[in-house]
């Protein structure tokens, strides 16, 4: 009876929010598939954004269900994945006030049916908050493969509200879901607190009935407060009759330390755990079966010495499916834009008499060139996403943060930052949306902030070519050294991060699940792959196609006495230029106080392979064919004599330091646009801002130190 | 006892938790809490943290906080 939801997957339609008929709320454990069961509820229909003020994803989508009382629009909502409501991390706090907020009319607790005990910890916490609801026991093939069965029954009359059992990977009992929705009742089920408790509890809940608070969460409140939540105590001292309640609270707190010699909120936690070991031990049949196969894997994947040149050979792969397979897609789409797609326009252009103008320099040389730079990233994102959703819905990455954890501690990290920073030797960009991975909000920052100092790829070109003029006889040692700066800026960064930033979210016990293997569902995979490579072509391609046509523009605006017209102007003459000349002394302390190096660096940050490209432009625009400089970018260079007396000019007369200096600016510097605006579409523009700001002034600093250094060092050494 | 000391592949039940109030609340609502039966299963390389078995579900706590948590072998297990 629910085919009309599924008939209604693959052609969304615009639905009004009056339309709705029953708003649900998924709540649940990380990993119990509730993500999976989201996606088979409301298919295409769905819409990822986050929630308002925080970086946590919000999934929100609709389903129409034709049930008793006709076709209904149903709207769910996908809540952060959290093991408590108790208000101690920010994914908590979004869950316990989407549920609060009167925005949800039914919660649906999913349910590991594998692992009842800490999950019905959760559903008895949702219980209290006194909102309609339903169980579903997911993950129950899951459970028939390790031979638990759990009592539906036993389960439903315990709770006193409906119980499912579905299988989200498969779709099973889905449709019982929707069919079960509309009995969602108001759990009956009470926790037993213990007398002491629940005599303080009493207490509170009949000087709670002077308050106009909703009498449904009237035992939720007298919990909370009892706890010592800082939020409830607000909300309820702003109630009328409210102070009189939390001075109540304030007491009773004091009496229960000293009755039973703990904090009543640790009290409260531990007696309805107790209560869900019991509740879970009476609903649950475990037939004995030998070791898991979750135990089994383990022995070799986390195995003490073959576990972690298991988990680098793993990450190769990654690497190399990534990086290799997406080349030849990227070929042909660099190609299609420049060949096909430019002639075409090119051709459009001369069709509308618009052939040369400047309009035409625009859209070809600007947006075109733009669009070009955001599709090269597309294939190397789905990739990206494809390996990842693997490993994480697999189980393994959790296994990857368990056996790399030791390595990222110091530097306030978990094992799982692990990942992005070694994708970021790739590319910054996918590094900073596989932070996405990172549970803490506070890792995922700091895990982004330290991504650009990672040195990915597309500064490999540079660290080449200015070693093979500057420095010929070291140059492996010069490229090296580079990358073991990057690491060496990543580490020690990382520590002052950790000590400054988010200081209140800082430390809390680290404990990582380690969930059961499981076959990752490609239905689940296609449609991550699909959401997040979309979301990168909307939000990061705009800021990077507005830079692209930006640089066009500045390139093309001529200034001062060379008498260019728009769109025709030499180089040296153009806005770009008289932009770089404006920047040029603030890098002169590094030895690049030059406007050819300004405007290299400047344009470095649009791409990183722009440098090279810049640096032929600016020191060698008279012989600057492709084919010369594919060749001269290797070292046999026809730039190596202007560039030599370009850094003379602008160090004077240091070129050996000035290009240790470049150097440094150019590995610790902001990394391209498009990570700046991946950084903004994950973390917000206030950390995108940090983020710029904080990598400049460290490359400043950093180059600003080896060139003084160096000179120190040239001087000292000719003296001698 | 503490739980940094107990050898791979031993259950043990948990007899204190001398951790801050908050963590202390985070790992009692996971089932790290006072009386639970736990199993030690692997320890990570390089000092880095300890797999455990806690009901039927697998976590890996760094060694630091295990040396807060006071245990003694499994009753029956001598």
């Amino acid at each position: 009876m629910a085919e009309a939801c599924h008939a209604g997957r693959g052609r969304p339609t615009a639905v009004a929010d009056a339309g709705v008929a029953l708003r649900v709320a998924l709540a649940g454990n990380p990993n119990v598939g509730k993500t999976s069961l989201f996606n088979r509820l409301t298919g295409s229909r769905q819409h990822v954004g986050n929630w308002p003020g925080k970086t946590i994803e919000r999934r929100t989508g609709t389903c129409r269900f034709v049930g008793r009382g006709g076709p209904a629009e149903v709207a769910f909502v996908d809540l952060p994945g959290t093991y408590s409501l108790a208000a101690s991390s920010p994914e908590e706090v979004v869950a316990e006030q989407a549920l609060t907020g009167g925005e949800v009319d039914v919660v649906a607790t999913v349910l590991d049916t594998t692992n009842l005990e800490r999950n019905l910890y959760l559903a008895a916490q949702v219980a209290e908050l006194g909102v309609r609801q339903v169980l579903v026991l997911n993950l129950s093939d899951a459970a028939r493969a390790e031979g638990v069965r759990a009592d539906a029954e036993r389960l439903a009359a315990a709770f006193g509200v409906p119980v499912v059992r579905t299988a989200a990977r498969t779709g099973e009992g889905v449709d019982d879901l929707l069919t079960v929705l509309g009995d969602a009742a108001r759990p009956t089920v009470r926790v037993d607190y213990g007398s002491a408790l629940e005599a303080e509890l009493a207490a509170l809940e009949t000087l709670l009935t002077a308050t106009p608070a909703d009498p449904a969460t009237w035992r939720w409140l007298a919990l909370k407060l009892l706890e010592g939540d800082p939020t409830t105590r607000t909300v309820v001292a702003g109630l009328p009759a409210g102070v009189t309640v939390v001075a109540a609270a304030e007491a009773a707190i004091g009496r229960l330390r000293a009755v039973e010699g703990v904090d009543p909120a640790l009290l409260v936690a531990d007696r309805r755990y107790a209560w869900a070991h019991h509740l879970a031990s009476q609903v649950t049949v475990r037939a004995p079966a030998g070791r898991p196969r979750t135990d089994r894997l383990d022995d070799v994947l986390t195995h003490p010495w073959f576990g972690v040149p298991i988990l680098l050979a793993l990450m190769w792969l990654v690497f190399t499916l990534v990086v290799e397979v997406a080349a030849p897609f990227v070929g042909w789409i660099e190609a299609f834009v420049a060949g096909p797609l430019r002639t075409g326009g090119a051709a459009v252009f001369g069709t509308l008499g618009l052939g040369g103008s400047w309009v035409e320099g625009l859209v070809l040389g600007g947006a075109l060139a733009g669009v070009g730079a955001v599709l090269v990233f597309v294939p190397v994102l789905a990739l990206l996403y494809v390996a990842l959703g693997v490993l994480e819905d697999s189980g393994y990455l959790a296994r990857a943060a368990y056996l790399m954890d030791r390595v990222m501690a110091p530097i306030g990290l978990s094992g799982k930052s692990f990942l992005p920073l070694l994708l970021g030797f790739g590319c910054n960009v996918p590094a900073v949306y596989a932070t996405r991975v990172l549970e803490r909000r506070r890792e995922r920052v700091l895990t982004a902030l330290l991504l650009p100092f990672v040195s990915c790829a597309a500064r490999l070109p540079v660290y080449v070519l200015l070693a093979s003029v500057f420095f010929p006889t070291w140059r492996g040692t010069v490229v090296f050294a580079m990358y073991v700066v990057s690491i060496v800026t990543v580490l020690g960064f990382g520590a002052v991060l950790d000590r400054l930033l988010l200081r209140e979210e800082r430390g809390g016990s680290f404990v990582l699940e380690l969930p059961s293997y499981r076959t990752p569902s490609p239905r689940v995979l296609g449609r991550y792959v699909q959401q997040r490579v979309g979301a990168f072509v909307r939000n990061a391609g705009t800021v990077i196609l507005g830079a692209s046509v930006l640089v066009w523009v500045l390139l093309a605006i001529p200034v001062g006495g060379g008498g260019g017209r728009f769109a025709d102007v030499p180089l040296e003459d153009s806005a770009f230029a008289a932009a770089s000349s404006v920047v040029a002394p603030a890098l002169a302390p590094a030895g690049l106080g030059s406007w050819e190096m300004a405007g290299t660096l400047l344009s470095g940050m649009v791409a990183k392979e722009v440098v090279v490209a810049t640096l032929w432009q600016v020191h060698a625009p008279q012989d600057g064919s492709d084919d010369d400089r594919a060749e001269d970018a290797e070292g046999e260079s026809g730039l190596s004599g202007p560039l030599r007396a370009s850094l003379a000019a602008s160090s004077g007369g240091h070129p050996g330091p000035a290009a240790a200096a470049l150097l440094v600016f150019v590995l610790l510097y902001v990394p391209c646009v498009a990570t700046v605006a991946a950084i903004r579409q994950e973390l917000g523009g206030r950390w995108a801002a940090l983020s710029v700001g904080m990598s400049l002034t460290v490359a400043w600093l950093a180059a600003t130190a080896v060139f003084q250094g160096g000179r120190l060092l040239g001087t000292l050494a000719g003296m001698g | 006892v503490t739980l940094a000391e107990v050898p791979v592949r031993t259950a043990v039940v948990i007899h204190a938790l001398a951790l801050p109030p908050g963590e202390r609340r985070r790992l009692t609502e996971l089932g790290l809490r006072h009386g639970a039966r736990i199993e030690v299963l692997r320890r990570a390389p390089f000092g880095g943290p300890l797999a455990l078995r806690v009901g039927s579900a697998l976590f890996a706590l760094r060694l630091a906080q295990a040396a807060q948590v006071a245990v003694r072998p499994e009753p029956g297990d001598g």
